[in-house]
């Protein structure tokens, strides 16, 4: 069974999902829902962490893309926490390396955002 | 190249959460055939965009629940030949070409890379085919 745990914390004020499992189209509308709660929580700088994300197809991109777009309208942002090899190559594919930023640590994500 | 020529087939309702188990059936076929992990994944993620766009568009077109997608493995000149097939009520205009006929950009931005082909056509008895080509690596 195709499942996705989604963890959500706070560090420094930022707010950090962490996804571990499968984002395919009948996960991704849970991802989708956990990005909206966030915005409307008021966390428009948001880190995703995907290091434990086995699987990931356009679905999981369009959910990322979608919560950007409503990140950005409060001046927010979405960084992504990822090394692996197979996720990182549809984010090449799509050119959406240039859309978010990758760092390979959660640290690292933190601490970018909080020098900006 | 081991010998496993015979074709595998999966049906699958169509309803998100069976893709799944799709992928797998599907990149266990690929890994007998001899594609490394890495490839497999790949034909793992097509097999999910093409199975996604199949069920999308059954729901849009409201056929119901109990419509099946159906993904049929086979090797055909040392190529790895990949048939997703489902019901359409809608015609499908010959000139149109695969990008065309698929919505979601992404996806087929990633299925176009990550496959060797992609092709879609009709079948006589109203069903579309999504066929996926991949080069078995020697």
């Amino acid at each position: 069974m195709v499942d996705l745990k989604i963890e959500s914390k706070e560090v420094n004020g930022i707010g950090v999902i962490v996804l571990e499992g499968e984002v395919d189209v009948y996960t991704a509308p849970k991802l989708k829902s956990r990005l909206i709660d966030l915005v409307d929580e008021g966390k428009y700088n948001i880190i995703i962490d995907l290091q434990k994300v086995e699987f990931m197809d356009s679905s999981g991109l369009g959910v990322l893309v979608g919560g950007l777009k409503r990140v950005k309208s409060h001046q927010g942002s979405i960084s992504l926490v990822c090394t692996q090899e197979n996720i990182l190559k549809i984010f090449r594919i799509t050119g959406l390396v240039k859309v978010f930023p990758i760092y390979a640590t959660e640290e690292e994500a933190v601490n970018s955002l909080k020098g900006q | 190249m081991k010998d496993y020529n015979q074709p595998t087939s999966i049906k699958i309702p169509a309803k998100p959460e069976y893709i799944g188990v799709a992928r797998l059936v599907t990149a266990a076929y690929a890994g007998f055939l001899g594609f490394d992990s890495e490839m497999t994944e790949d034909i793992k993620i097509a097999v999910s965009e093409a199975c996604t766009n199949a069920i999308l568009q059954l729901h849009k077109e409201a056929q119901p629940e109990s419509s099946m997608v159906e993904v049929l493995s086979y090797a055909e000149d040392s190529r790895l030949i990949i048939e997703v097939k489902y019901p359409t009520k809608e015609a499908i205009p010959a000139e149109k070409t695969p990008a065309q006929l698929y919505e979601r950009d992404l996806g087929m931005s990633i299925l176009t890379s990550i496959m060797d082909k992609v092709e879609i056509m009709k079948s006589k008895d109203r069903n579309v085919i999504l066929k996926l080509v991949k080069k078995i690596p020697r």
